[in-house]
């Protein structure tokens, strides 16, 4: 008897409480499906995006890289860190320069960069790098500068593995990183063929270029672009045929890296070589 | 057919559902409302990277004050550097523009400038081979003891082989003569900021206004030798070459070496 009643109390409660679940769950769900916004306010929204003044979907950013210009006075690499706040150690970079140098009767390039610790000695601090004098007594037959940076692909693999979706790219072609959504898990580190990502130990989250996000959406150029005296570096708007970057494509013979990888680069390059990837 | 089921089936399909049901609720609580606005992932990142405050202001921004440098930056080869390459960015202004500039502390060159300067100019093996370049230890300075680039260098515009220091005007003269500021500044690039002349480049100051205009009316017409003045005349207005005529005029002629 007093069995019988127990499972009969059991019974009704699971039952009850998962009306009431059940309930609420419809209400909730039917009301966010409610509230969002239709199709056409949404491209109203849009026209609008992501600032006042700014369409998103006029916009199809691209940059170019001249490296037989390059003089490799990271005056970019510089701008960047102050412009977006990098943490200041020299491991930590969202562009940098690569020095490619072929001593005679050598078959293969010796690369040095920010990680070299001649070079981060060569600046005098330990926050930054300077391309070390270390060639002047050898015989170079050939050398030069490479920079580099993040290439906004049009396929990016970083994208297509961040497991919680902290990383996209925008309607006008830049790959960004949401700090607050992103884990810390790091896959879009490894995946990246670039090794253009870096990761901020203290905060956990991964980082990378934005194309200066926040000067390009209010018709600046990034600042890298902006600092570099040489002419190397130039951005703009794929859309525009008169953009220094359309006209960058159009006036020469533009590689990119690695293109084999299918992740589509944003990144034009003039003056690469074999054994830059 | 549920009643054909047995039980423990029943149970489990209720427990499924009821499970899928939490979840469904659970996400629709624990997802950004603005996630699948424009894809996978949460629209509102964006206005958010968007509103950060640009650092670099670039030249423009400076330039709207610095008139002086203006003349000599923008006719050299240093036209392509932006001020803020060499001088820094003044972050306190820049991030609190209601903040007035001549009070805040201000950006300066570092006081080494063969360091700066060598940041572009130290011959290094992957330079392009026509960037102008030195090599330390062969390149001439003057003062041995404290070598610095702006001895012989205007910064401003390098090939100008005349000490930055000497800014101020000569004599009387306060400064250049109202709308020549720009021309002024063409001509003392070889003629001297004083119209000293300099080498093999003949003085200016003192000389007559009459003579100074018939010989820029030569070159204008074509008749001289030098291709640069010809160039140079051909770009002036009548009222421009009287307005330096009397401004050479009134200038004090230079002592003899």
């Amino acid at each position: 008897m007093t069995k019988d009643k127990k499972k009969t109390e059991r019974r009704e409660f699971l039952c009850a409480t998962g009306k009431a679940l059940a309930g609420l769950g419809v209400a909730a769900t039917g009301g966010t499906l409610l509230a969002r916004e239709d199709d056409a306010a949404l491209a109203a929204k849009a026209a609008s995006f992501p600032t006042k003044d700014y369409d998103w979907t006029k916009h199809r950013w691209a940059y170019g890289i001249d490296a037989t210009k390059c003089i490799g006075c990271l005056r970019c690499v510089e701008a960047c860190k102050v412009e977006n706040d990098v943490v200041g150690d020299a491991n930590h970079f969202r562009t940098w320069v690569e020095r490619y140098v072929y001593l005679e009767g050598e078959d293969h390039a010796l690369v040095d960069s920010h990680a070299d610790p001649q070079n981060i000695a060569a600046s005098g601090s330990e926050s930054e790098y300077r391309f070390d004098n270390r060639y002047k007594d050898k015989k170079v037959s050939k050398a030069f500068f490479i920079p580099k940076l993040c290439n906004h692909c049009a396929h990016p693999a970083c994208v297509q593995v961040c497991p919680v979706g902290a990383t996209f790219r925008t309607e006008d072609g830049v790959v960004l990183i949401d700090h607050d959504y992103c884990i810390g898990c790091r896959y879009c580190v490894q995946a990246c063929p670039y090794g253009a990502r870096l990761f901020i130990e203290e905060e956990g989250v991964s980082d990378k270029c934005t194309w200066c996000y926040h000067r390009i959406t209010k018709g600046l150029m990034p600042a890298c672009v902006e600092v570099c005296p040489t002419g190397t570096r130039v951005f703009g708007d794929l859309n525009d045929a008169s953009s220094p970057v359309s006209e960058f494509i159009k006036n020469n013979q533009v590689q990119v890296l690695k293109p084999e990888s299918g992740n589509a680069p944003m990144c034009f390059y003039v003056g690469l070589d074999k054994d830059v990837s | 057919m549920i009643n054909n089921l047995p039980k423990h089936i029943v149970r489990l399909i209720l427990l499924l559902l009821f499970s899928l049901l939490l979840a469904l609720v659970a996400k629709s609580y624990l997802t950004d409302p603005s996630f699948y606005e424009y894809g996978h992932y949460r629209a509102d990142t964006i206005p958010e990277l968007a509103a950060g405050e640009p650092v670099y202001k670039g030249s423009v921004y400076c330039l709207e004050c610095h008139e002086q440098r203006k003349a000599d930056w923008s006719e050299g080869a240093h036209v392509a550097v932006q001020c803020e390459v060499c001088h820094g960015t003044n972050r306190e202004v820049c991030l609190n523009p209601n903040q007035e500039h001549p009070e805040s502390p201000k950006t300066t060159v570092p006081a080494d400038t063969i360091r700066l300067c060598t940041t572009c100019h130290l011959a290094l093996a992957a330079r392009p081979a026509k960037h102008p370049q030195i090599i330390l230890g062969q390149h001439p300075f003057p003062d041995e003891e404290t070598p610095q680039c702006y001895t012989c260098h205007n910064p401003h515009s390098p090939s100008n082989m005349e000490p930055a220091g000497e800014k101020a005007l000569p004599l009387g003269i306060t400064e250049s003569p109202a709308g020549l500021a720009e021309v002024v500044s063409k001509c003392a690039r070889c003629h001297g900021k004083q119209g000293q002349g300099r080498n093999k480049t003949p003085a200016l100051a003192g000389m007559q206004a009459d003579v100074f205009i018939e010989l820029m009316n030569n070159y204008k017409s074509g008749n001289s030798e030098s291709k640069t003045m010809i160039k140079f005349a051909s770009r002036l207005s009548d009222e421009e070459i009287a307005g330096l005529a009397r401004y050479y005029e009134g200038l004090p002629v230079p002592a003899p070496d």
